[in-house]
């Protein structure tokens, strides 16, 4: 090991500079405080104070910042969706993400690959005529290609997949992209923190104060805070939390998986997803293919991983790149999904005054964390959810509004 | 109108062999693949045999029992066990209140209870699509352990005991019965992966230096 | 949990089931509110702990209940609905 190194190693005055102050102890009491130090929990963070100056905000994690699913998911940003408020959505975050780097003056890594969500049978084909529609009628880029197309795009692909369940086209979605998700993290946390928010890590919510029906403070590991306005961005710790304000939700948990091969020179510029197959494919910018499949098949609160789902989806890659057989899986590790029935998530108010819910991410809120983040600060802000969140309020289910969004997110993320 | 001749749900899969094919109970299967010797070496080392055809009599119902009973059948006490009949007919319990029934060809027991009327309440005919195979051979254990998650061997399968379980990805149920002297296993499975589950099985049976036989192996009709 | 016991079939490996969701009881259709009733259908409770669960056994058609802790992916006991005193 080179010496310089270790002198830097062990040097108390750690010449690189932090990306947030080193908050230890939390004050008596702030405007607002977000619970969950993950890209949503730090972007609503951000936004409230560079949209409304609300500056006095605590964030306030149990871990550390980004250790969540923002930094477990595979990085998919994409708005071809089903449903047109789905897809106006999330086309805004994909707006928001094309500028973000800039924005938070921080290499995300945002590249923009292109995205094929590939059909094996007519009823695939026919629900990705339905999404180009709907996707075109939104303004969004989306249109349906066949074999040839792929093939060009990608000719490394199997066509025929083995002969187990041959393409018959995809819908090819122009703007679908990758980016660095701790980075999101960091980025969003370094901004919010030079305006002025406070960052606490390894500091744990265990209760939420309510009384008469309205917030007033929150109990810490690190003790009580008072407060207002609290705002829950924890994902698959979400009905902990709601537990602690009696608040019914439709959300459970299950296991997300994921893997990551060893590093090839780069030769897969698309991001493949195939539901058939339920199999989803990109190559990082290190080189990985960085691969995931469908949920668990039940219940978990934990973020053990199998070999179940390493042996299930490295057999269906191998169906569709028959070379990569001698490919080494080098990670694999998983996120705990908080899924909804209708595959949207729940955002805006409560029931309760002063608590606000960003949740039911499940297996696709990577790609709207600047979006929600930006949603969320204007709901906690103005007490009113803008209209762009409306559809995915909590009450839809009592009222029997649920979105359709399910053929569109259950594989695709 | 021709007379409907139904095909083994098999029958496709076996078609690449170039079997001998001919009509048992209303149903065209594989009768022979290969030469008596080379088929009767085979049962010795690994087989399969596709007998879809038997004729089946599946029923259900809290009376069910009751019903087979006093129509003079002798039925298993327990769940997943199965009882042969005098004149070799099978009757397996698949659950508390559920039955299948299957003939040999030469008898007629489940055909004639397909055709009884059913008059009382808590009896419920279930209709029988099954795909239904004979696995015999001394590498049997080595073939099992390829495709089934549990230990076929040993206790599992005695003394008509009766077992659901999945075999290469497929629910089935088998049991072990001894058949002409030999012990033999017996699958059934849901006809639709009949293809499925023997091109499966065939395929390992074959690199274990087996293969397939015909019907008239274990049946024959002379 | 890679085995789980069916009451009927013995320990199984976890391929051969299928996961039911949380054992729930049923509201009366007939006297309860439509808050009561779009709350039966749409919320589940999700927090972590040992939770009664329905469980399907494919081969042999079983339903059953397992008593599971969700957050240590344990299970406690599994038995037939209706026959958890025999047990
Ligand atoms: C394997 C996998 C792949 C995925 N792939 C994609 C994809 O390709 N595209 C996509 O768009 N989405 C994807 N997702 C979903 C996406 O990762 C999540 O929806 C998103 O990251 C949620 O962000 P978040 O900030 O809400 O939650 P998280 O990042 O999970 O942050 C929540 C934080 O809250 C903290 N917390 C919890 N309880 C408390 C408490 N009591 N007190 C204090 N802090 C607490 C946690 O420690 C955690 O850090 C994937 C998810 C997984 C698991």
């Amino acid at each position: 090991m080179p010496l310089g190194l270790l002198k830097y190693g062990l040097s108390k005055e750690h010449p690189a500079p932090r990306f947030f102050r080193d908050c230890t102890q939390p004050k008596k009491s702030y405007d607002a405080v977000i619970i969950g130090g993950g890209g949503h929990g730090l972007a609503a963070a951000y936004y409230l104070a560079k949209d409304y100056g609300i500056t006095n905000v605590a964030v306030l994690e149990k871990g550390y910042i980004g250790g969540g699913n923002t930094g477990r998911n595979t990085t998919i940003v994409r708005s071809n969706y089903l449903t047109p408020e789905g897809v106006n959505f999330y086309d805004a975050s994909v707006k928001m993400y094309e500028d973000l780097s800039e924005e938070l003056d921080l290499n995300l890594f945002y590249s923009t690959r292109g995205h094929f969500t590939l059909a094996h049978t007519e009823s695939a084909m026919r629900t990705m005529r339905w999404r180009a529609e709907v996707n075109k009628h939104v303004g969004v880029e989306s249109y349906v290609v066949g074999p040839d197309e792929i093939s060009k795009a990608c000719p490394q692909l199997d066509i025929q997949c083995s002969g187990q369940a041959p393409i018959l086209g995809a819908l090819y979605h122009a703007p679908g992209s990758v980016a660095r998700h701790d980075a999101v993290a960091w980025g969003y946390a370094k901004e919010a923190d030079r305006m002025g928010v406070e960052i606490f890590q390894m500091t744990e919510v265990t209760g939420i104060d309510v009384k008469s029906g309205k917030v007033v403070g929150v109990n810490t590991s690190k003790g009580y805070i008072e407060t207002n306005r609290v705002l829950s961005a924890v994902a698959g710790f979400t009905p902990r939390i709601t537990d602690m304000v009696d608040i019914d939700t439709p959300i459970v948990i299950h296991p997300l998986q994921a893997c990551v091969s060893e590093p090839m020179k780069p030769w897969l510029d698309t991001i493949l997803v195939s539901g058939s197959l339920h199999v989803y494919v990109s190559q990082s910018s290190r080189g990985e293919l960085v691969m995931g499949s469908s949920l668990d098949p039940y219940e978990v609160h934990s973020t053990r991983s199998s070999l179940d789902f390493v042996e299930g989806l490295t057999s269906h890659i191998v169906d569709m790149f028959p070379f990569l057989s001698n490919v080494k899986v080098v990670r694999q590790w998983a996120g705990m999904a908080d899924l909804t029935p209708d595959f949207a998530p729940v955002m805006g108010k409560t029931p309760v005054e002063g608590f606000y819910l960003d949740a039911g991410w499940g297996t696709w809120g990577f790609k709207a964390t600047p979006i929600s983040g930006k949603t969320m600060a204007e709901t906690i802000a103005r007490d009113v959810a803008p209209d762009l969140i409306q559809p995915f309020r909590l009450s839809r289910f009592e009222d029997y509004e649920l979105t359709g969004e399910k053929g569109a997110a259950s594989v695709g993320h | 109108m021709q007379d409907a001749v139904l095909m083994s749900p098999v029958a496709f899969a076996h078609a690449l062999r170039k079997p001998v094919s001919g009509e048992v109970n209303g149903m065209e299967t594989a009768l022979s693949f290969d030469a008596a010797d080379v088929e009767a070496s085979r049962s010795k080392t690994l087989s399969i045999c596709d007998v879809s055809n038997l004729n089946r009599f599946g029923v259900k119902g809290p009376q069910a029992a009751n019903w087979l009973q006093t129509a003079g059948i002798k039925l298993p006490e327990t769940t997943n066990s199965w009882t042969p009949q005098d004149n070799g007919s099978l009757v397996m319990r698949l659950g508390n209140t559920e039955f299948l029934l299957e003939d040999r060809p030469e008898n007629d027991l489940a055909r004639m209870l397909n055709d009884t009327a059913v008059n009382e309440g808590g009896v419920h005919k279930v209709m029988r699509n099954d795909a239904a195979f004979i696995v015999s051979g001394e590498l049997t254990p080595a073939l099992f352990s390829e495709v089934c998650a549990i230990d076929l061997d040993g206790a599992t399968l005695a003394e008509n005991r009766l077992v659901m379980t999945v075999i290469a990805g497929v629910s089935a149920t088998l049991l072990k019965q001894t058949l002409n002297g030999q012990s033999v296993y017996r699958i059934w499975c849901d006809g639709t992966f009949g293809p499925y589950l023997w091109k499966t099985l065939l395929s390992i049976i074959e690199e274990q230096g087996g293969g397939p036989v015909g019907f008239n192996f274990y049946y024959s009709l002379t | 949990m890679k085995l789980l016991q069916c009451p009927i079939n013995g320990i199984r490996p976890l391929s051969e089931f299928t996961y039911g969701g949380e054992y729930r009881d049923m509201p009366n259709p007939d006297t309860c509110s439509d808050k009561e009733w779009a709350a039966y259908v749409h919320y589940r409770h999700g927090a972590p702990g040992v939770k009664k669960e329905w469980w399907y056994h494919g081969p042999s058609g079983t339903w059953f209940i397992a008593e599971r802790d969700t957050m240590a992916d344990k299970v406690v006991r599994t038995y037939i609905a209706g026959q958890e005193e025999a047990k």
